[in-house]
């Protein structure tokens, strides 16, 4: 079988943030026309919906992590890193 | 009684002893005859009775030291064979008494100060969005329920690890820097927080020890330190990245707040619709501008447009004119063809009437209206001669009008 293509990176929520703002001050720039302006317009709204979806998804896991443990209770005396 | 041996096996042999006896214990002690080698140091531990020589085998923990200083030493007893004499060798030495701690404090302060490891430059900067964040801390401590759990509501993202490590007492040093070299040798966070609770002086020392100042600064990851209360400093804060109150603090510091991220994001959007709407809009007047003026030049076009409109009822009298002079010509022309097929009709008509005159005329039924009959056997074939009938034959006879059945008596 043939290696299959390697996935297209996920921009980590950083990048995908810093891109959102650079495109919203790029968008405010006069020399912006607007074909090129629908298209960044386009790009950020992707973006905005992306990172609030990322964000809503860390919450519920967060949530469910709760709900799970009751409490965030350390286990006692272990010594190894919890994840 | 066993053999006599040589006073150097003897001592030798109860060193082993000493070894395989005493597992590490804490004494309490004031230092004296302090005396500084490249590789140790060595002092005398005291009390009002009695005391005790000490080697420390490393220069580095022994600079703290002076003669006078109420310490707490960890290590074990051993024999120093050439001398015969009894000697503790310390592996931990931590200062006892606000006073002293106060002194080595400042002085470490001062070496770490010209060494640079409190430089602004060199401090680093906290990712804004950190996808996995170290904590370091005791796992039975506040400072441990007051970082984690604020650390995953602010931030849900960041993937927590933690390293569980003693934040006071002798050995606590050590620990912290061996959970600060393996986040930094792993390098699976981006960012470290070091923190521990309030609690008085003398249990913050961990954090005013030089092993753990050297190990912050060498860290590959910036480190943020949150000890005790707004009011405590340590060295550690002085070397971290970011200096944090307290471990709350360094949870707020590490981590942005959703709500507020959430906020930006949503005020990013409104800002682009705006700037595009408005856009939009200047493009909008553009295209209205530019239909103004092409709306003026071709103004004089227009003028002859409706000249050459004005013209057009006239043209118009003059074709509706024209229209019912060929109209009145076709009525003519449909009258003709009326009139026409009418005469033909009626030249058929005639000529078929005469047609069926004539075939009247030749009908056998038109014979016998003259008088002639017509005869038939049973069978009803025309009986054309007699000889074809026999006596007792029944016959029919056809008249012009009606017809008779008789019975042959006779054939001739």
């Amino acid at each position: 079988m043939t290696q299959l293509k390697p996935m297209k990176k996920q921009p980590t929520f950083g990048e995908a943030y810093e891109q959102l703002e650079r495109i919203t001050d790029e968008l405010e720039s006069d020399s912006i026309d607007l074909d090129a302006a629908i298209e960044k317009f386009e790009r950020g709204l992707e973006l905005a919906q992306l990172l609030k979806a990322r964000l809503k998804t860390a919450e519920q896991r967060v949530e469910k992590i709760r709900q799970k443990f009751d409490a965030v209770e350390p286990a006692e005396g272990s010594p190894e890193d919890k994840t | 009684m066993l053999p006599p041996i040589t006073v150097t096996k003897f001592l030798e042999s109860i060193k082993a002893l000493f070894r395989e006896t005493f597992t590490p214990v804490v004494v309490e002690g004031e230092i004296t005859e302090l005396k500084r080698l490249p590789r140790y140091v060595t002092f005398d531990l005291k009390d009002v009775a009695s005391r005790m020589r000490c080697f420390l085998w490393s220069a580095q923990r022994g600079e703290a030291l002076a003669n006078g200083m109420a310490v707490q030493v960890i290590g074990t007893p051993t024999v120093y064979v050439p001398y015969g004499s009894l000697s503790f060798t310390v592996t931990e030495v931590e200062l006892v008494g606000e006073g002293a701690l106060k002194k080595a404090f400042e002085a470490l302060q001062k070496k770490l100060e010209q060494q640079g490891l409190f430089r602004t430059e060199r401090k680093r900067i906290i990712p804004a969005f950190p996808e996995a964040v170290g904590v370091i801390t005791s796992s039975g401590a506040a400072a441990y329920k007051d970082t984690v759990p604020k650390l995953q509501l602010r931030w849900p993202l960041a993937r927590i690890r933690f390293i569980d490590v003693q934040v006071q007492g002798i050995g606590a040093a050590p620990q912290i820097v061996r959970a600060l070299d393996t986040f930094s040798d792993r390098q699976d966070v981006d960012v470290v927080l070091l923190v521990r609770g309030g609690g008085n002086y003398e249990d913050l020392q961990a954090f005013n020890d030089e092993r753990v100042a050297q190990a912050i600064y060498r860290s590959a990851v910036p480190v943020i330190v949150g000890v005790g209360h707004e009011r405590d400093v340590t060295i550690a804060d002085f070397v971290a990245d970011v200096r944090a109150s307290t471990p709350t603090n360094a949870a707020e510091r590490a981590v942005p707040d959703r709500v507020e991220v959430l906020q930006r994001i949503e005020a990013s959007s409104t800002r682009m619709t705006r700037t595009v709407t408005a856009l939009v809009a200047q493009q909008g007047a553009f295209v209205q501008d530019a239909a103004v003026r092409l709306r003026a030049s071709f103004e004089q076009r227009t003028q002859s447009i409706r000249m050459l409109a004005a013209k057009l009822p006239l043209t118009l009298r003059t074709f509706v004119q024209r229209l019912a002079r060929y109209d009145t010509h076709g009525e003519h022309l449909v009258r003709m063809l009326s009139v026409r097929m009418t005469q033909r009709f009626d030249a058929q008509r005639s000529m078929l009437s005469e047609r069926a005159t004539l075939l009247q005329s030749l009908s056998p039924l038109a014979i016998l209206k003259r008088g002639y009959s017509i005869t038939t056997d049973v069978k009803g074939n025309t009986v054309k001669r007699s000889a074809s009938l026999s006596k007792g034959d029944r016959i029919s006879t056809r008249f012009g009008e009606g017809q008779a059945s008789s019975d042959i008596t006779e054939v001739s």
